[in-house]
C-alpha cells in the first residue's frame, strides 16, 4: 500500500510538474528557467530562503542583544546597516526578519493551501449542499477587508506570532478554494474523470489521484503572488501593533519601531522595509514566471 | 482596359524565432472589373497573406518586401497608413472573413457596428447612417431588420452574421470586395443559401470580388478566373472553364482529384500525398509531393508560362504530365 | 432576462452570505477565550462592574437570544454602544465616514487619472522602452509596503518641505483635499501598480481578438481602434481588479489614516483593538464587510451593464 502511494504521488504530482502535455520534462524545466521572470524569482528567493535559514550563521550578531551605548549608530563597518534605538545590530535583525517573513509564509500559506485545495476539491467535485455550504463560507469571509479580519481575530486571541499564522490561514485559504472548485468543475465531466468512475475508482481516488494533479499547478502559482501579499499584510499588522511584537525583529515591528526617528535615523526603518520589497518582488516574479509557464 | 487591381511580384515574408518565412514568395495576380477572381489554395498556402499584404495590415512580424500593388493606376504599398485608412480600406477595398462569431465586437450592438462603419467613410448622420443600415440590411436578406439593427452579435445565428457582414463590406460601394473563406465556417445547410445570396447580389451590384478559398466546388460556381497557389506562389490560373476542364499543373490535378465532387467522370481519385511541408531552396517548390517530378525540376527558377490563351502554369514537365496522368487514369479505370 | 430582474435576482442571492457575515461579527464577541468581559475591563476590574458590562453586552442570556437580540437591535439600526466612547456605535462611524470616503474615493481618482494613460501608452509601445519602465516601476510600487511609504513621503514633504500638513484634519474642502493629498496619493500609487498591471494585460489580450483586425480592415485609425473598441472591452477584467482590491483599500485605510493621523474610521478601528472595544470591532466590521458586499454588486451591475452577453 505505501509503494503504491508514493509511486502514485511520483507519478502523478512530480513527474507531470515537469512533463507538460505534449513536452519532454526537460523542455518545460528549460523553459521554466529561461523565462526571464522565474529566473530571477527564483534566485532571489532562492537568497532568501537560503539567508532565513542559515540566519544563526549568517547574522553577525545577536538580534537580541541590546547595546545602549552603541543607541542609533549610522552605518559602518563594525554594522553595516547600523544599529536601532536599543544598540541592536540592525542587519541582523533583518537577516531574522526574513526568517520570519518564510515562517509566515510558510506556515500561513500552507495551511491555507491545504484547507483550500481540500475545501475546494469537496466543493466541485461533489457540488450539491456541500458546494453551496462552502461556497456561503467563502464569501462571507472574503466579504470582509484581509486586514479587517484578520486585526478582529488578532483582537480576539491577542496578538503574537504565532496567532498571526493561524489568522492569515484563516483568511487566505478562500481563494485556493475558489481556483480549485472552478478547475474541478471544468474537469470533472472531462473524459479521464469518466473512465476513472466507470473503472470503479472510489471517490478519494478520483479525487486524489486524477482531478487534483490538474488542479495543483493553478494554485501554486496563486501560492506564490500570494507570499507576497501576506508579506506585506504580516509587515502592516505588526506596524499597528497587533501581529508580531516586540523584540521579535519582524520587519514590520522593526518599521513601527523605526518610525520616530525616520529623519536622524532613517536605517532603522528603511532596511527593513528593502527587506520586505526584496521579500516581495522576489515572490511576484516567481509567481509571473510560473503563470507564463501553466499558460504556455 | 486598365485593369482594377493589378499584384506583381509580391513578396511577404514573416519573421518568425530568427527565421524568416516566406509566406507570399512572388504572386502576380490581377483583377479586373465586375470579375470574380478565385485565389484557391491549402491552408498554409499564403492565400490570406496576399489579402493582408492588399490592405496592408499584416501583423508585426510579416513585411512586405517586395512588389507593387496597382490598385486604379496607385501603387497602394507606397501610400500612407492614414491614406489606407480614409482612402481604401472599407471604402475601396472592404473584406469578409471567415468566422463571423468573431469577427464582429461582441460589446457592441451589430447596428451599431454598421452604422460606425457608415459614419466613418461617408460622413453621414446617425438617422442617415440607420436606415442605410437597415437598407442594406433588407437587401442582405436579413429578416426583420430594424430588430436585428438592435441585436448583439451573439443573439444572432452565424448565417445571420454573415449577411451582416457582407452588408458592412458593400455599406460604402467599394470597387473590390476581398472575401476570404465567407462562407466555410458556416453551417452546411446554409453554406448554399448564404453563398447563393451573395453570389446574386455580386452580379447585380457589379463589383469585382477576389474569393480566398480552399474549396474548388465554391470556385466553380462563383469565380471567372481563378489563381492556384501553393506555399507562396502561384502554380497556376487561368479562366475557370480552362482550367477545370484542362488542369494541367499536377498540383491542381490532385486538388481537383482530392475534391469529393468529381470533376472528371470515371477517373479513380488520386490525392495530393503528404502535407506542406519543406520547401526546396531552388527550383520548384512542389518537389517533394509531385508524382511526375525528375531533377530538372529543381534547377534554377521556374516562371510562369502561357500554354494556351488566358492559361498559364508553373511546370516543366506538365505536357509530359498530361500524358502520363492521362494513362495511369486509364489503368485505375480499368482496375475499377 | 433583461438587467432589471438580473439586478434583482443578484441582491436576493446575497441574503445567505449577508447572513452569514452577520452570525461571524456577532462570533466576534463570544469566540474570545475566557471572560470577555474581564478581557476588556482588564484584571483590576471589580466583580460589580464586570456585572454590569456582562449585563450591558447581554452575556449572560443564553446563546440563541444574544443572537436574537443583536438581529433585532440591528433591525433598529442600531450597532450597539462602544465601551470606550460611551456613545452609539452608528453615530460614531457616521461622524467618521466622511474621512475615510473621501480617502477612498481620491485614491480611487488618482489611481484612474494615473493608471488609464499609462497603460494605454505601454500598451501602444509594447516590448520596448516605455512598456518596461512601467512594468517595473509597477512591480516596484507594489513591493513597497504603504506604511513605510507614508511615513518616508510623510518626512519628506511634511515635515521636512512643510509641503503638507502632517496630521488630522482641516477644516473646508480645499484645506481637507490639502490633508488627504498624501495619504490618497499613496494609496492610489498602489491601486494603480495594480491596475495598470491588470489593464496593460488584458488590452494586449483584447488587441490580438480578430474584430480588433476587423475594424482595421475598414479603415478606423489606431487612435479610434484603441479608445473605442479594444478599452472597452479590456475594462470589463479591469473593473473586476478595481473591484476585487476594493477589500484590500478599506483594509489599507486603517493603516494610512493611523501614519497621517486622519480622524477616520480605520483609525477607530485600531483605537478600538488596543482597548478592546468589542462592541465597536463587532460595529466597524460589519459597516466594512456591508460596504465591500456592495461594492461587489455594483461590479456585478456595472459587468452586465457593459457585457451584454452576461443577462441577455
Amino acid at each position: 500500500m505505501h509503494k503504491t502511494t508514493i509511486g502514485t504521488i511520483m507519478s502523478r504530482y512530480i513527474v507531470p510538474f515537469f512533463a507538460g502535455e505534449d513536452t519532454t520534462r526537460w523542455e518545460t524545466l528549460k523553459n521554466f528557467i529561461k523565462n526571464p521572470n522565474s529566473k530571477a524569482g527564483l534566485i532571489m528567493i532562492g537568497i532568501l530562503t537560503f539567508v532565513a535559514i542559515f540566519a544563526p550563521l549568517i547574522a553577525p550578531y545577536d538580534p537580541y542583544r541590546q547595546n545602549l551605548s552603541e543607541s542609533l549608530n549610522p552605518p559602518s563597518l563594525t554594522h553595516p546597516f547600523g544599529t536601532d534605538l536599543y544598540g541592536r545590530d540592525v542587519i541582523s535583525r533583518v537577516i531574522y526578519g526574513a526568517w520570519i517573513a518564510v515562517k509566515i509564509c510558510v506556515i500561513g500559506i500552507g495551511i491555507a493551501f491545504i484547507i483550500g485545495n481540500l475545501a475546494g476539491a469537496l466543493s466541485g467535485y461533489y457540488g450539491g449542499w456541500i458546494d453551496a455550504i462552502i461556497m456561503r463560507i467563502v464569501d462571507s469571509i472574503m466579504s470582509f477587508p484581509f486586514l479587517v479580519l484578520v486585526i478582529a481575530i488578532m483582537a480576539i486571541f491577542g496578538p503574537g506570532l504565532k496567532n498571526l499564522y493561524f489568522a492569515i490561514a484563516i483568511v487566505s485559504w478562500c481563494q485556493y478554494a475558489r481556483i480549485v472548485r472552478s478547475k474541478y468543475l471544468s474537469e470533472k465531466e472531462e473524459e479521464y474523470v469518466r473512465a476513472a468512475k466507470a473503472i470503479g475508482f472510489s471517490d478519494t481516488r478520483v479525487i486524489f489521484g486524477h482531478l487534483m494533479p490538474n488542479s495543483i499547478m493553478p494554485t501554486i502559482v496563486y501560492a506564490s503572488l500570494d507570499c507576497a501579499l501576506v508579506i506585506l499584510l504580516a509587515a502592516s499588522l505588526s506596524f499597528i501593533g497587533v501581529g508580531a511584537q516586540p523584540p521579535t525583529p519582524e520587519w514590520g515591528a522593526q518599521i513601527a519601531e523605526g518610525r520616530q526617528f525616520l529623519q536622524v535615523a532613517w536605517w532603522v526603518a528603511t532596511f527593513p522595509a528593502l527587506g520586505i520589497m526584496y521579500a516581495v518582488i522576489g515572490f511576484s516574479l516567481l509567481g509571473d514566471g510560473l503563470r507564463d509557464l501553466l499558460e504556455k | 482596359m486598365a485593369n482594377l487591381l493589378e499584384i506583381e511580384n509580391l513578396r511577404t515574408y514573416f519573421e518568425e524565432n530568427g527565421s524568416i518565412v516566406r509566406a507570399v514568395d512572388g504572386v502576380d495576380l490581377s483583377v479586373s472589373e465586375t470579375e470574380v477572381v478565385g485565389l484557391v489554395g491549402e491552408s498554409g498556402s499564403g492565400k490570406t497573406t496576399v489579402a493582408n499584404s492588399l490592405l496592408r495590415i499584416l501583423p508585426e512580424a510579416g513585411k512586405i518586401v517586395a512588389g507593387r500593388m496597382i490598385f486604379k493606376a496607385i501603387n497602394i504599398r507606397e501610400l500612407s497608413e492614414k491614406e489606407m485608412q480614409s482612402k481604401i480600406r472599407g471604402t475601396e477595398i472592404s473584406m469578409i472573413f471567415q468566422d463571423p462569431q468573431v469577427s464582429l465586437n461582441p460589446l457592441f450592438t451589430v447596428g451599431e457596428q454598421i452604422t460606425s462603419v457608415l459614419k466613418l467613410h461617408q460622413h453621414i448622420g446617425r438617422k442617415e447612417a440607420r436606415a442605410k443600415a437597415i437598407n442594406l440590411f433588407r437587401k442582405v436578406e436579413v429578416s426583420d431588420p430594424e430588430s436585428r439593427f438592435r441585436s448583439y452579435p451573439h443573439e444572432l445565428s452565424g448565417g445571420m452574421i454573415q449577411r451582416v457582414t457582407i452588408a458592412m463590406a458593400m455599406s460604402c460601394q467599394p470597387s473590390l470586395i476581398i472575401a476570404d473563406e465567407p462562407t466555410t465556417a458556416l453551417d452546411v445547410t446554409i453554406q448554399n443559401q448564404v453563398l447563393n445570396e451573395f453570389k446574386n447580389l455580386i452580379s447585380e451590384i457589379g463589383v469585382s470580388v477576389l474569393w480566398i478559398t480552399h474549396d474548388l466546388g465554391v470556385i466553380k460556381r462563383v469565380c471567372d478566373y481563378v489563381n492556384v497557389m501553393y506555399a507562396g506562389t502561384l502554380m497556376e490560373q487561368g479562366a475557370v472553364e480552362t482550367v477545370f476542364e484542362n488542369p494541367l499543373h499536377p498540383y491542381t490535378h490532385g486538388l481537383l482529384g482530392s475534391n469529393p465532387i468529381q470533376y472528371r467522370p470515371k477517373s479513380k481519385i488520386p490525392t495530393v500525398i503528404g502535407e506542406l511541408r519543406e520547401i526546396p531552396l531552388q527550383g520548384c517548390k512542389f518537389y517533394p509531393r509531385c508524382p511526375i517530378r525528375n531533377e530538372d525540376c529543381l534547377q534554377e527558377t521556374i516562371n510562369l508560362r502561357e500554354v494556351n490563351e488566358n492559361h498559364r502554369i508553373r511546370c516543366i514537365r506538365a505536357e509530359d504530365a498530361e500524358a502520363l496522368l492521362r494513362s495511369r487514369n486509364h489503368d485505375l479505370q480499368g482496375a475499377c | 432576462m433583461s438587467l432589471g430582474r438580473y439586478a434583482l435576482r443578484r441582491f436576493f442571492g446575497m441574503a445567505p452570505v449577508f447572513f452569514i457575515v452577520l452570525f461571524t461579527v456577532f462570533l466576534m464577541l463570544h469566540l474570545i477565550p475566557g471572560d470577555p468581559a474581564k478581557n476588556i475591563l482588564g484584571i483590576m476590574a471589580t466583580p460589580e462592574r464586570l456585572e454590569q458590562l456582562r449585563d450591558a453586552l447581554g452575556l449572560n442570556e443564553p446563546i440563541y437570544k444574544q443572537f436574537y437580540l443583536f438581529l433585532a437591535q440591528l433591525g433598529h439600526g442600531s450597532l450597539g454602544m462602544s465601551i470606550r466612547y460611551k456613545a452609539p456605535i452608528t453615530e460614531l462611524i457616521f461622524s467618521r465616514l466622511k474621512v475615510t470616503l473621501s480617502l477612498v474615493i481620491m485614491s480611487a481618482v488618482f489611481c484612474v487619472i494615473i493608471s488609464l494613460p499609462l497603460s494605454l501608452w505601454a500598451t501602444k509601445h509594447r516590448g520596448k522602452a516605455p512598456d518596461y519602465a512601467v512594468r517595473v516601476s509597477s512591480l516596484f510600487i507594489f513591493s513597497m509596503p504603504e506604511f513605510w511609504t507614508g511615513l518616508v513621503a510623510l518626512n519628506i514633504f511634511a515635515l521636512r518641505f512643510g509641503l503638507f500638513p502632517t496630521r488630522g484634519w482641516g477644516v473646508g474642502l480645499l484645506d481637507n483635499l490639502h490633508h488627504l493629498f498624501l495619504p490618497s496619493l499613496i494609496l492610489g500609487l498602489f491601486l494603480t501598480a495594480l491596475v495598470t498591471r491588470a489593464l496593460r494585460s488584458d488590452m494586449l489580450e483584447v488587441l490580438r481578438k480578430e474584430y480588433i483586425q476587423t475594424a482595421k480592415t475598414y479603415g478606423f485609425s489606431d487612435r479610434t481602434i484603441y479608445l473605442k473598441y479594444a478599452l472597452k472591452n479590456a475594462l470589463l477584467p479591469t473593473i473586476t481588479v478595481l473591484g476585487l482590491n476594493l477589500g484590500w483599500l478599506l483594509g489599507s485605510t486603517v493603516v494610512i489614516e493611523t501614519v497621517f493621523s486622519l480622524p477616520g474610521i480605520g483609525a477607530m478601528l485600531l483605537d478600538a483593538v488596543i482597548v478592546r472595544d468589542y462592541p465597536l470591532i463587532q460595529g466597524i466590521s460589519l459597516i466594512f464587510a456591508l460596504a465591500i458586499m456592495l461594492n461587489n454588486y455594483v461590479v456585478d451591475m456595472l459587468y452586465g451593464l457593459i457585457d451584454p452577453r452576461i443577462y441577455r
